[in-house]
């Protein structure tokens, strides 16, 4: 296949526009990581947490855990 | 020479503008298909055909301008898109969306109410939402939506995390969107399978009947499409999908509805078919000897209410006990036939399995990309491969 190469080029850069100049910080640190373990112990807690009230939430429903007041007819 | 079938969509990986137009151009279509029922406001149809035009003009700008400098990243003169960032906007802005539609739309603090369909799509028409849950539940949900948005806005992955989970990999984003579909089809097909038909139907008898209405005016509510899904044999769980031969007389295409019948002893107990721990008062006993609740001393009767057997009351044990065993008080020709709710079903378990397969099949391509590729475990540099 022949391919022919054309030096230089009159475009000088990828399109700017407005919001794209407003957003560019939002994606100019990628792979920008904490170091370590960083808040990992942090996100265990908070998913140990949200899956004990899926667990209170669902046996409620269920008539597992009965409460005062709340009677599921 | 071209790419085999099956890795036909990677294109769009290289190309930004392509990735965002794809998925702009996806919104549009599912926008415009769909469809209220007869019983919507046009402004809401409308609505949304507008929106999916706008989405459509979206979609082809941002394939024309592909080469946005938002998109490119200085340091390497190459196109990045920071995948954790964008999951964090999103967060947040659907934080945003889920409270605001919880707080304003749904109360009608700002907005028109709420339009939607009963929790088993049966009516499909504008009505007021009394549930206080459903309100309640975009608030929260809403509310930590964008508390933990903000919190990912502050705070970048740890290492640890990015480095295992892949979170530079776009491969990862598609295995964990593959989880939501699958776990909601999941869940519908559940519900569809087991049903929570008859618990509905008794609350919005009670409800009625809360109101001090009469029995019957309380069943002319229920809707027959609603009794229709209650009744056993449309059940997948009690053989209901794909029925073959005739197990029984009196089973098949519903052509009628006899009417709702309640059971009640001679004390003028109310009993209920026997679902779940409650006290026996009445049963149909194996031996003579074990007879002390069988239907006739105990004096069962059987009274319709609303159907063509309205008003209507037996008191014959034999009649009784057909009726209370088959909960079939549908009509039939003896025929055997589907229902929507075994296609429903079937349907979406079938679809969730496939996802479940589609989230396995691109976790796994993603966290073990390398020893595919033939690179050694042991290489400990921060390596990304199809870094988008």
């Amino acid at each position: 296949m022949a391919t022919q190469t054309v030096e230089g080029s009159s475009r000088s850069g990828p399109r700017r526009t407005v919001v794209g100049d407003f957003l560019k910080q939002l994606n100019s640190e990628h792979g920008k990581v904490a170091p370590g373990w960083g808040t990992t112990h942090l996100i265990g807690v908070a998913i140990a947490l949200f899956a004990i009230f899926l667990s209170i939430i669902l046996e409620i429903y269920n008539s597992s855990v009965l409460l005062d007041g709340i009677s599921m007819n | 020479m071209g790419l085999p079938w099956y890795r036909v969509h990677t294109i769009v990986l290289n190309d930004l503008g392509c990735l965002l137009f794809v998925h702009i151009m996806h919104t549009a279509l599912v926008a415009v298909i769909f469809y209220p029922s007869d019983h919507s406001y046009e402004g809401v149809a409308g609505a949304h055909i507008l929106f999916s035009g706008l989405c459509f003009l979206a979609a082809i700008w941002h394939w024309v301008y592909w080469d946005l400098e938002i998109f490119c990243d200085n340091r390497i003169g190459k196109p990045s898109l920071d995948l954790p960032k964008i999951f964090e906007i999103h967060l947040f802005l659907s934080g945003v969306a889920c409270f605001g539609f919880g707080a304003f739309h749904v109360i009608g603090l700002y907005g028109l109410g709420i339009w939607v369909s009963d929790p088993y799509g049966l009516t499909g028409k504008v009505q007021p939402v009394n549930l206080v849950g459903i309100a309640s539940h975009h608030i929260a949900a809403g509310t930590l939506g964008i508390l933990v948005g903000l919190f990912h806005l502050s705070v970048r992955p740890p290492q640890r995390l990015y480095k295992g989970l892949r979170k530079g990999n776009i491969e990862i984003v598609l295995s964990i969107s593959i989880v939501v579909i699958f776990f909601a089809a999941f869940v519908v097909a559940e519900t569809m399978w087991c049903g929570y038909f008859q618990q509905e139907i008794y609350q919005r008898v009670s409800a009625v009947l809360a109101e001090n209405q009469s029995l019957l005016e309380a069943w002319c509510k229920i809707p027959e499409k609603l009794a229709f899904y209650d009744y056993i044999g449309n059940d997948p769980a009690k053989g209901g999908l794909f029925k073959m031969g005739s197990m029984d007389n009196g089973d098949g295409i519903a052509v009628g509805w006899l009417g709702h019948p309640i059971f009640r002893d001679k004390d003028e107990r109310e009993l209920f078919v026997h679902q779940g721990d409650k006290i026996v008062r009445a049963d149909t006993p194996s031996k003579r000897a074990e007879s002390n609740y069988s239907v006739k001393p105990v004096g069962v009767t059987a009274e319709f209410y609303y159907g063509e057997l309205n008003g209507v009351s037996y008191s014959d044990p034999a009649i009784v006990k057909k009726y209370a065993r088959h909960r079939a008080t549908l009509k039939s020709d003896g025929v055997f036939r589907n229902s929507l709710r075994d296609w429903f079903t079937f349907g979406h378990a079938s679809f969730a399995l496939l996802f479940f397969f589609g989230h396995i099949w691109h976790g796994a391509r993603t966290l073990f990309k390398d020893i595919f590729a033939g690179i050694d475990p042991n290489l400990d540099a921060q390596v990304e491969f199809g870094a988008f």
